[in-house]
């Protein structure tokens, strides 16, 4: 589903030319749970940017469902985030001005369904999160956990093909961080694709395969793509009774 | 803390440079449209007198025909008929000082072979004119109380005439030709700061009058009456002869064409003259004349002038654009600094948090307010002294250049009060336009604003 | 992009959305009514005069002194500017274009019934024609034996014939031809017959604010009098001679001595007169009202200069929820656009309560709804292209680059 090949990000000053990602070649399959982990400025946040399609490489190449991205314009871009990728953040992004249900609908308006389409999908995506009843809330009339929650009903409102998650709970507590982990495990369960950047091995630990960034490069990856791509639900199953 | 206050200001205001530009400019532009045309209205309402301007009085008497409207301002009401006038001058009154004034034209000739004759727009009045209202000589001086009784051949002109006949030499005593009579020059008229001709009534702005003479001197040369003349509607029909024709005419008639400014200094002479000059009516009534109830009005210059003022209705428009104009300029000012203070929330929770009360917040931004203001004020008075310099070039366009730039540019001036209002009106609208935003940005609870961005 | 989100954000920007209604409503208000006294001032302004008026003098003397002998003083004035080099012709004239503030009601009917027609009538002699420069439209012009020249107390014979400007003759008689018809130029004087037809040529001021601007008929007389201003004299010069002539003219005329001139000037600088009031009022009000927009517009730029900055996450995180460049700079038009419609809506009713309320402030308050619809396309204009430039900064923002 994306095939990454020889991929590298360089940021150019006049002087220096850093390499944030270099070289990266990476294969992940449909249904899995990838887990990116690695210290602080290693690349994973620059990683999860090029792989959501928010900033462009310099080098390599990177193919979604078979076409290269590469030299895609802006809207071709933004077209392929829309319908293709959710993105959840540490700190929710919600916008603060529009109520829970208004704040799911926003990827919807930009793929054009009509309002019936648009309210259906809402309104199952609040189920899948639990939070059907709050669609007139404001995001700042609701918890930590709860944002998140709605952040993660919009990016699954779309029905993207994965999901990039960057320190999903990073800014919960670990009782909310439960939760929230639970539904995106669910979420994988069902059949979407989760890219998560983590610094806690806790969460890692629960992936079906850890990526671990140092340098711009990726320097290990315990378990090959071929094994993973069996393994989703089962790993899911497991580190949920682990819990 | 002020200098810590006004350090702060200015770090704030160089943080924004475009927002702190754009509330200056509004600031400023309003400040300019208003300040142009208050400096009009301002140096309009100058009081031509001084402190007298309040103690000088226009005596009239409604000489009407029965059948005339209702007047309830002195502006409407006629003048006085050349019989009141000179009854009431003789009588003894409680008036310090008094003048009779109307106006004319004289052609003015030297004896020299090689002048032409000039046209002079003309005062006809009494000597008392040059004491009552100040006017300033600058060679010779007006003339005696004889010259007044005996109609003398005399007469004061204005330092612009006397360039235009002597060259600006000291010409007392030199004679000139008026019309063709000959007069004797008493003397020179010094520049006359006045904005406006009040002593006839007619506030215009414009061609000085340029010869001042004896009403005596006036009337035996038969000189013309280009003055405002009031008649009954049966007596309408001789206007042109009133105006030019044998003066005996109008003498006689009971139209109004006299000017009689008295001076009062006290509320209690003012009430003895309206006393008199009402005794005078009940007993001129006796005689069969003054057909209409008795309503004398008796307003100092100072009312005359503001009537005038309020009856420019090209200017009230000016006013009321000017006044809705600036308004606008100060939403857009008040919305650019709400702009700018919002983006301080975060700072301001900051500093709550850090311990500043929130009294000692609203201190640092009202002095970055008024650091604007006084910007703004400042920029306002330069771009008010371009927009009076342009009104005045208006001006001397429009009249066709047909007037001394000297004799109008006073009008279009700034002075220190009205610097200090402007800067008065710029700090004031500035703290009213940014009271709103810094009171919103101040009262913002800490804590949420820190935690996420 | 559907109203329902713009609504709902606004709802969170009250005091904004209120400013910023509130400026483009009084901006819309005060422009409008600048507008309005505008084309009420500008109305006929520098219309075509039908005149060369850089080829013509216009110059007038007056005696001071008793019992001149004007009779022989106008013979001698005429005989001199005639012979002056670069003169071409002469007449004396009552008034002169464009200053022909002297507006007479003359008739087509004698009796107190009639019906009166505004119109300038000037007084000249048989040069008239040649001196102004203009052309019969239709039949001739006036013979010399038929100029009456008189002293005006002892004259008891007026002129038999007279011209009509073609406006007149065209407001008087409409297609019919005015030639041989009988006109009064006073009610029940003596009348005369219509005899020629001319050109138009520009009055002034007074027939032009009420539009009639070229109303006029020449009568051919020379009337003179103690109680009346003497006759001037109109000259036509060779090309270009006029403004070099003015001080020959003055020369001329002060060899009568016991009189002053009280005009002596080209017909450029009489016509700039006759406009010059209209035209500097009006370029005040459209001045102020042009950087009153332009303040407007700048601060609108500022506003959303403002927003943008305010917004950068929201716009990163609706980039990457898959808003394209387009939608971004389309959400901010659109936002502005609400809010400037709902403004000028506002200022429609603004500006007609006012020009209800003052009517003079409007100039004789002549409401003009297609007016203000025109300035209310252009503030909006305005306020589209001051939003366009931060919008697309907007647009450009990096998503990766605020939200995270």
């Amino acid at each position: 589903m994306l095939r990454i090949n020889g991929l590298s990000k360089i940021y150019r000053t006049s002087e220096i030319e850093t390499r944030a990602l270099n070289n990266i070649d990476l294969h992940i399959k449909s249904g899995e749970f990838i887990s990116v982990t690695g210290p602080s400025g290693s690349g994973k946040t620059t990683f999860l940017n090029v792989a959501g399609l928010l900033e462009s490489f310099e080098e390599g190449d990177y193919f979604l469902d078979g076409n290269n991205v590469k030299g895609l314009h802006d809207k071709q871009l933004s077209a392929i985030r829309n319908e293709k990728i959710g993105f959840i953040f540490q700190g929710f992004n919600l916008l603060p001005d529009l109520p829970v249900f208004d704040n799911v609908d926003v990827p919807l308006r930009y793929r054009g369904f009509n309002a019936k389409e648009r309210k259906r999908r809402i309104d199952q995506a609040l189920e899948t999160v639990g939070l059907a009843s709050r669609h007139k809330h404001l995001p700042t009339q609701l918890s930590g956990g709860q944002q998140q929650r709605v952040a993660i009903a919009r990016a699954l409102a779309g029905e993207p093909r994965f999901l990039l998650a960057d320190e999903p709970t990073g800014n919960l507590d670990s009782g909310m961080a439960a939760e929230v982990m639970q539904l995106l495990e669910n979420i994988n369960a069902a059949g979407t694709t989760i890219i998560m950047v983590t610094h806690d091995p806790r969460l890692s630990a629960r992936a079906s395969r850890n990526i671990n960034i140092l340098d711009g490069r990726i320097v290990a990856t315990p378990q090959t793509a071929d094994t993973a791509v069996s393994q989703p639900s089962e790993t899911g199953q497991a580190q949920h009774a682990g819990l | 803390m002020l200098a810590y206050n006004l350090q702060l200001a200015w770090l704030s205001l160089k943080e924004h440079p475009a927002l702190t530009a754009l509330a200056v400019a509004a600031i400023a532009i309003g400040l300019g449209i208003l300040m142009t045309i208050q400096a009009q209205s301002h140096q309009m309402q100058s009081l031509p007198v001084g402190e007298d301007s309040d103690n000088i009085y226009l005596v009239q008497i409604d000489n009407r025909d029965s059948n005339a409207p209702n007047v309830a301002e002195s502006f409407e009401m006629p003048s006085l008929s050349y019989r009141d006038a000179m009854n009431l001058m003789a009588a003894e009154t409680a008036a310090q000082q008094q003048t009779t004034v109307w106006k004319t034209r004289g052609i003015v000739n030297t004896f020299a072979q090689d002048r032409n004759p000039v046209r002079a727009p003309a005062v006809v009045t009494t000597r008392e004119f040059f004491s009552l209202f100040k006017v300033p000589f600058l060679y010779g001086s007006g003339w005696s109380a004889e010259a007044d009784e005996q109609g003398a051949q005399v007469a004061v002109i204005t330092r612009s005439l006397n360039n235009a006949l002597f060259g600006g030499a000291d010409s007392v005593g030199q004679k000139i030709t008026i019309i063709e009579s000959v007069a004797t020059i008493v003397g020179v008229l010094d520049d006359w700061p006045i904005k406006s001709q009040f002593y006839d009534r007619s506030f215009f702005r414009g061609f000085a009058d340029d010869l001042f003479l004896p009403q005596g001197f006036a009337l035996n040369m038969n000189l013309p009456r280009y003055t405002r003349i009031d008649c009954r509607p049966a007596d309408m029909p001789r206007m042109p002869a009133y105006r030019l024709g044998n003066v005996q005419a109008l003498i006689n008639s009971e139209c109004s064409w006299i000017n009689l400014w008295v001076k009062l200094p006290s509320s209690e002479a003012v009430q003895d003259y309206q006393d008199f000059v009402s005794s005078y009516v009940d007993e001129q009534k006796t005689l069969g004349r003054f057909p209409r109830e008795k309503n004398n009005f008796l307003d100092s210059i100072v009312t005359h002038q503001n009537i005038a003022l309020s009856n420019d209705s090209r200017f009230k428009l000016y006013q009321r654009l000017a006044w809705f104009f600036a308004g606008v300029c100060l939403l857009n000012a008040i919305v650019i600094l709400l702009a700018k203070f919002i983006r301080k929330t975060k700072e301001v929770a900051l500093r709550r948090a850090l311990g500043a009360r929130r009294n000692t917040l609203l201190m640092q931004y009202l002095v970055e307010l008024v650091v604007i203001g006084i910007i703004g004020g400042l920029l306002g008075i330069v771009l008010a002294y371009l927009g009076l310099q342009g009104m005045l070039e208006i001006y001397l366009y429009a009249t066709d250049y047909m007037l001394p730039r000297n004799t109008v540019d006073q009008l279009y001036s700034l002075d220190w009060k009205l610097v200090q209002t402007a800067l008065l009106i710029g700090i004031c609208s500035t703290v009213i336009a940014g009271l709103y935003p810094i009171w919103k940005v101040c009262n913002i609870a800490p804590a949420p604003q820190l935690k996420t961005d | 992009m559907g109203l329902r989100p713009l609504l709902l954000s606004l709802k969170q920007n009250k005091f904004f959305a209120l400013l910023i209604i509130l400026q483009v409503a009084l901006t819309l208000a005060a422009v409008s009514h600048s507008v309005f006294s505008t084309t009420v001032l500008l109305k006929d302004w520098n219309v075509p005069s039908g005149l060369d008026d850089e080829n013509l003098v216009y110059a007038g003397a007056q005696f001071f002194i008793q019992n001149p002998d004007r009779q022989s003083a106008i013979i001698n004035d005429l005989q001199n500017l005639r012979s002056l080099p670069g003169v071409e012709s002469v007449t004396t004239t009552n008034q002169t274009p464009f200053a022909a503030e002297n507006v007479s009601s003359v008739f087509k009917a004698s009796g107190d019934q009639a019906q009166r027609y505004l119109a300038a009538v000037f007084e000249m002699n048989s040069a008239a024609l040649d001196v102004l420069g203009i052309e019969l439209v239709a039949g001739r012009g006036f013979r010399d034996n038929e100029v009456v020249r008189a002293e005006l107390s002892g004259t008891t014979e007026y002129p038999a014939v007279v011209m009509l400007s073609e406006a007149l003759a065209e407001d008087m008689f409409g297609d019919e031809s005015a030639l041989g018809k009988t006109f009064w130029p006073v009610s029940n004087a003596q009348p005369a017959e219509i005899i020629g037809v001319y050109e138009n040529i520009m009055t002034g001021e007074r027939l032009n604010g009420i539009g009639k601007s070229y109303n006029s008929a020449i009568r051919p007389m020379v009337l003179w009098s103690a109680n009346r201003f003497d006759p001037s004299y109109l000259i036509r010069t060779e090309p270009g001679a006029a403004p070099a002539l003015l001080e020959d003219v003055r020369s001329a005329l002060y060899t009568q001595r016991g009189r002053y001139l009280y005009i002596n000037e080209v017909l450029t600088r009489t016509q700039k007169r006759m406009y010059d009031g209209r035209g500097s009022q009006s370029m005040v009000m459209l001045t102020i009202s042009a950087v009153l927009i332009l303040i407007t517009g700048l601060g609108m730029a500022g506003l959303v200069s403002f927003l943008v900055r305010q917004r950068r996450k929201q716009i990163g995180i609706r980039r990457a929820l898959g808003a394209t460049k387009a939608d971004i700079l389309r959400y901010f038009l659109a936002e502005n656009s609400l809010l400037t419609v709902v403004g000028l809506v506002l200022g429609i009713f603004i500006t007609i309560a006012i020009a209800l309320k003052f009517p003079a402030l409007s100039g004789d308050g002549s409401l003009r709804y297609d007016l203000i619809l025109m300035v209310a396309i252009l503030l909006w204009l305005i306020n589209v292209f001051a939003v366009f430039w931060p919008a697309r900064r907007a647009a450009n923002i990096q998503p990766a680059s605020v939200i995270g």
